[in-house]
């Protein structure tokens, strides 16, 4: 009997994420009567699912021991170009958005790679020049969709489920498949662990984390469009502050700032706990500028334990047995 | 052997000059960009135009004598605007109660924020950019829960107005402000035991701990002194402009950092000065006058920061891989 | 104990190998057969290293000699070329990826794959396949952060045998594991030979050598002493060839005689994992040699002392007080100053000037006015500095990584010296330095014990020991073993018990 019990709890210890959340819905069903209807779920699946898009690309990048600040301004431009291309039919509009979007992901690349330039400096930069470019494209003012099949994309559904979900659960599951089953997601750890070990072991370090670059700011447009479709307008100020909250909920979700450990799993978990926390507030009818606060908060909160954890682990990593 | 010593004379003579022109380059810059722009437009030069930058690059300057403090330090204060936002809110607030109450207030709230930041980044040694981004975002919300978001009208009362606008030889008060700032922080970073701790920190913090160097507290220490002078340049912001918002302080993170690494204080901390933040600041302030004389649309001016930005850290990494091969 | 074949599987041919000042090597040959474990002892210093490092490719081409792989010159620009001829080498740092399974590192970077799909049952299987030819007790779907140090080292093992290797090489590989699982490495060790794989093994514990290896090497101050079979010989003889050495006149030729009063008393200091009930007292003007083989835990006694890492337990006495030392400041205060081993990362800060560096220690005796720093103070203090200590410099603003070695490390003595101190503690004060700075740092060093200063130099020269301490303590296993006085010491007694032979 003991044995199963310190199973369970080693399960529960295991799994703290999964419930966490589900103590949340419980708590959430409580607190507000109509929490469980399809409506108000999807509506926090408004925040999940662009934060989790955006999520997959950081995780794999963060693995890799980087990270992109640029996320926000890629997801606003992405938005811009799209919808000044919309008079050119749906179809390039789309296409040019994602690729406008994903440009800034070979830019970064190439700059830390090749440049050897560090990534904070690197996306920090293209975050502004990124921003002021949508700034300067659309006059400073959001731009109004006009092609309507568009919206079919962030409002309309496939048997029922929104096309979002759809998407989110692709992306997941491509961003899982990658991180698992492929050569070019496992050798993302080994870079993450022991970038030496990983050189002497032949993994091509440059180009791995060239196209993590390139991955993260593809599911960034991807968030993009999937923002602007929803609203059916584009603005060059989309998404401000957006990266520190993608980071923060992979962080929370497992994987460390430090790199080498991580995975989408556990950044699912990490977006949809802070989604929820953000409706809790939103129920219990706090004060907007206190949400901020408790936003900032809980960031700190997360980066500061990974930098005690993490530190605690490495340098057991060098310890001795004497 | 007089051959051999030719040219060894010669290929030395060659590297003096080189590394001279290289640490001269951005001075030299700074006199190519002087000369371009005084040509390109007509208003350039005139006096009038210096006393706007002058009254546009105060605020900036004062900041970054703090910002390159820090980055001596190998660390980034990213939640600077975010303090400078909050000091100015609680400074405007307590106007009513009188102005020494309003400005030490205000202070106090710097250094309270710089020790926030110094405290998770010194003593807890938890990432510096995720940590001031974390608190940029908790400042600011305490800045919008202070002053319900709305837009506050400062009342700078004559003295203050003062400050703002009056003039001391010709020249705007706050232009010795902050020339007073460069000096003292020039003093104290090259000048005090405490700066050549600061700079040892920031080269080489395991030979400084063994040097007796406590540099979790210098690390700390730098970020409050960041806190205290960011307090002091809102001081400056509230009496300039008769409303603050939230929201004006944000454009400031980014170019304080553009200012600093221009000028060659290099993000690997350890190296720079304030000389070179002068400097720095100089070019910048030239080229957003320069920008805005030429009538380059505001959101383009953005992107040609960013642009800007980066190409400094370029030319950093550049110079830096130049020393090192001696 | 194995048979191994006559088949030379490597050949090193007339290796030499020269840093700035000092002749690592010189003309070291040996070659290797297959399914034997080759040793190679010496003395820290001797040229083991260098002689593994110019195998594992990290210098690359710069060398001198010739490299043969049965019977072909290899070429190797690095590393990289090291392994893919087969060559692997184990250091005692964990080259592991943490966070991923065993089954996984041992296919680092060579996943069993199709279309990029990874074969995960595949590699689950070849791993474990592997593991069980070596008869090692793992599963390939552990994850290696939950394993402990000497399992890691396990999984490195297979690692290296399982990549296309022709010779595995293992750098000290029991300092970091326990005695129990000194036996197993060893199983593994026979298991990997006899599939082939030879092994050459570097050490210091002569003890070990007996039980693993079919013939040794020893090597001293960069030259063959002898190399035979483990069968026709014994430890002492072993011992004899890494010492017995004339011991030179580096060291200066007055010899200062301690006072009597007890400047330092150590009781029982204890680090985890490091080191263990360290007892022993310090005399005014006294040198006190700390001696034993890397890894014994000396640095890091006096690490501690230093106050730069922490003691579990134990006490520390400085004139008779009782003091507690947190951190490198409080160590100053008390009068204690430390030179490390590390002098790049940990002595010099390299993008100062020499001034600069000189006077690090002393800001407060800079100050001017207004407590500023005083240039023309910080000058002619720093001035004096180089001229008392003889340093070679072009001017005080000049770079000090721009020094040769020698001089850089007289300028962290110098340094350390401006604190006045009571106590200096020194830690390995003349590695990589010419023999001629050598000697300058000898007399500068006695010429400090004579004016009163207690000195603890860890040294792994015995040489050095011998010519420079008054008494020294012998540290083995993180023990301290013995505390030999002037007339005991030889090479060969103080390298018997740093080795543990009796």
């Amino acid at each position: 009997m003991n044995k199963l019990w310190q199973k369970t709890i080693n399960f529960i210890i295991a799994q703290k994420l999964l419930f966490i959340i589900i103590l949340m819905i419980m708590v959430l069903s409580i607190a507000d009567r109509s929490f469980l209807t399809i409506r108000s779920i999807l509506s926090i699946f408004d925040h999940v699912i662009i934060n989790g898009v955006m999520a997959v690309g950081m995780t794999i990048l963060l693995i890799s021991g980087s990270f992109d600040l640029s996320v926000g301004g890629v997801m606003a431009f992405t938005g811009v170009v799209t919808f000044l291309l919309q008079p050119y039919g749906l179809f390039i509009s789309t296409l040019c958005g994602l690729l406008a979007g994903t440009f800034v992901g070979v830019l970064n690349g190439l700059l830390v790679v090749k440049g050897r330039i560090n990534a904070f400096i690197v996306t920090l930069g293209t975050m502004i020049i990124f921003r002021g470019l949508g700034l300067g494209l659309s006059d400073s003012t959001p731009i109004k969709g006009r092609i309507p099949s568009f919206q079919l994309l962030g409002r309309g559904s496939i048997l029922g489920i929104p096309n979002s979900v759809v998407i989110l659960i692709i992306i997941y599951v491509l961003g899982w498949y990658v991180l698992k089953y492929t050569k070019f997601g496992r050798d993302d750890y080994a870079i993450g662990g022991n970038v030496l070990s990983a050189r002497l072991a032949g993994i091509n370090i440059n180009l791995n984390t060239f196209f993590y670059f390139v991955f993260c700011s593809f599911t960034a447009a991807l968030a993009g469009l999937l923002y602007c479709s929803r609203v059916n307008t584009a603005s060059a100020i989309f998404g401000p502050g957006i990266e520190l909250y993608i980071i923060a909920a992979a962080v929370l979700g497992g994987t460390s700032l430090f790199g080498g450990k991580g995975g989408v799993i556990g950044t699912i978990q990490g977006v949809l706990i802070l989604g929820m926390l953000e409706r809790v507030m939103v129920i219990f009818n706090v004060n907007v500028n206190y949400q901020t606060l408790s936003r900032g908060l809980v960031i700190l909160a997360v980066v500061v334990t990974d930098a005690l954890v993490s530190r605690r682990e490495r340098i057991l990593l060098v310890r001795r047995e004497v | 052997m007089i051959e051999v010593s030719i040219k060894t004379t010669r290929i030395e003579l060659k590297k003096i000059f080189l590394r001279f022109f290289y640490n001269q380059a951005m001075i030299i810059f700074l006199i190519v960009l002087f000369t371009t722009l005084s040509i390109a437009s007509g208003s350039f030069l005139t006096i009038d135009n210096w006393l706007n930058i002058i009254r546009q690059t105060t605020v900036l300057g004062i900041m970054a004598c703090g910002m390159t403090v820090v980055i001596i330090g190998k660390g980034v204060d990213l939640s600077a605007a975010a303090i400078l936002a909050l000091c100015a809110v609680v400074n405007v607030m307590l106007q009513p109660y009188g102005y020494p109450v309003a400005i030490t207030a205000a202070i106090l709230t710097g250094i309270v924020c710089g020790l926030v930041n110094g405290f998770l980044i010194g003593k807890i040694k938890a990432n510096f950019i995720i940590v001031t981004l974390g608190t940029q975002i908790l400042f600011t919300a305490t800045a919008l829960i202070i002053s319900g978001g709305r837009n506050l009208s400062s009342r700078p009362e004559r003295i203050f107005s003062y400050v703002g606008a009056e003039n001391l030889l010709g020249l705007p008060l706050m232009f010795y402000i902050l020339a007073l700032s460069f000096i003292v922080f020039g003093i104290i970073l090259h000048k005090s035991a405490s700066g050549r701790r600061l700079f040892a920190t920031g080269l080489n913090d395991k030979a400084a701990l063994v040097a007796g160097i406590n540099s979790s507290n210098v690390i700390m220490g730098s970020y409050i002194v960041n806190g205290f002078i960011i307090a002091v340049s809102s001081i400056i912001l509230a009496s300039r402009l008769p409303r603050i918002r939230v929201g004006t302080a944000s454009e400031y993170l980014f170019d304080v950092i553009t200012v600093v690494v221009l000028g060659g204080t290099a993000l690997s901390g350890g190296v720079g000065g304030i000389y070179k933040t002068a400097i720095g600041l100089l070019i910048f302030a030239i080229i957003r006058n320069g920008m805005s004389l030429l009538a380059i649309p505001y959101e383009y001016q953005q992107a040609i920061k960013g642009a800007i930005l980066i190409l400094a850290v370029l030319y950093d990494e550049f110079n830096r891989r130049k020393r090192l091969l001696y | 104990m194995l048979m191994p074949n006559n088949k030379h599987l490597l050949k090193m041919i007339n290796i030499s190998k020269e840093f700035p000042g000092v002749k690592a090597l010189e003309d070291v040959s040996f070659w290797l057969r297959e399914r034997e474990v080759f040793a190679i002892v010496g003395e820290n210093g001797a040229g083991k290293s260098t002689l593994i490092k110019i195998l594992s490719g990290t210098y690359g081409n710069n060398f001198i000699g010739e490299i043969k792989i049965n019977g072909k010159k290899i070429n190797i620009t690095g590393p990289k070329d090291a392994i893919e001829l087969g060559i692997i080498t184990i250091y005692q740092e964990t080259s592991l990826i943490q966070d991923i399974t065993v089954a996984e590192n041992i296919f680092l970077g060579r996943q069993p794959s199709r279309f990029g799909r990874i074969l995960w049952q595949k590699m689950i299987d070849d791993a474990r396949a592997i593991l069980e030819k070596l008869s090692i007790d793992l599963f390939p779907d552990e994850i290696v952060s939950n394993l402990s140090a000497a399992q890691q080292q396990s999984v490195e093992i297979a690692k290296a045998f399982s990549i296309n290797s022709k010779i595995i090489v293992m750098d000290e590989p029991t300092s970091a594991i326990t005695e129990e699982n000194v036996e197993n490495l060893f199983r593994i060790i026979k298991e990997v030979v006899k599939k082939g794989t030879p092994v050459i093994y570097i050490s210091h514990r002569i003890k070990e050598i007996f039980e693993i290896a079919d013939r040794v090497m020893v090597l001293k101050d960069g030259k063959i002493v002898k190399n035979m079979k483990v069968s026709e010989t014994n430890e002492n003889e072993i011992v004899k060839y890494m010492v017995g050495r004339e011991i030179g006149d580096i060291f200066g030729e007055e010899s200062y005689e301690p006072k009597l009063n007890i400047v330092l008393e150590a009781r029982n200091l204890t680090r985890r994992g490091k080191f263990r009930d360290i007892s022993f007292d310090l005399r005014e003007g006294e040198i006190l040699g700390f001696s034993g083989l890397v890894g014994a835990g000396r640095s890091e006694v006096i690490r501690c002392i230093y106050g730069l890492d922490h003691l579990s337990s134990g006490e520390l006495y400085i004139e008779g007080q009782k003091v507690t030392i947190k951190n490198s400041s409080d160590a100053i205060s008390k009068g204690i100053t430390f030179v490390s081993e590390d002098r790049r990362s940990e002595s010099i800060i390299q993008g100062f000037s020499v001034m600069a560096n000189l006077t690090i220690l002393m800001l407060r005796k800079i100050l001017g006015k207004l407590g500023l720093i005083n240039t023309s103070k910080e000058k002619k203090l720093a001035g004096r500095y180089v001229e008392e200590f003889s340093i070679k410099t072009p001017s005080l603003e000049q770079l000090v990584i721009n020094l040769s070695g020698g001089n850089q490390q007289k300028v962290v003595l110098a340094k350390s010296l401006s604190t006045s101190p009571k106590i200096l503690l020194l830690d390995e004060p003349t590695k990589g330095i010419d023999v001629g700075a050598k000697k300058e740092i000898h007399t500068l060093i006695k010429r400090l014990a004579n004016q009163g200063i207690a000195i603890i130099m860890v040294s792994s020269e015995l040489p050095e020991i011998i010519g420079m301490c008054h008494r020294a303590v012998v540290m083995r296993e993180g023990r301290l073993v013995k505390i030999f006085n002037k007339e005991e010491m030889s090479e060969e007694s103080l390298l018997h018990v740093a080795v543990g032979v009796v």
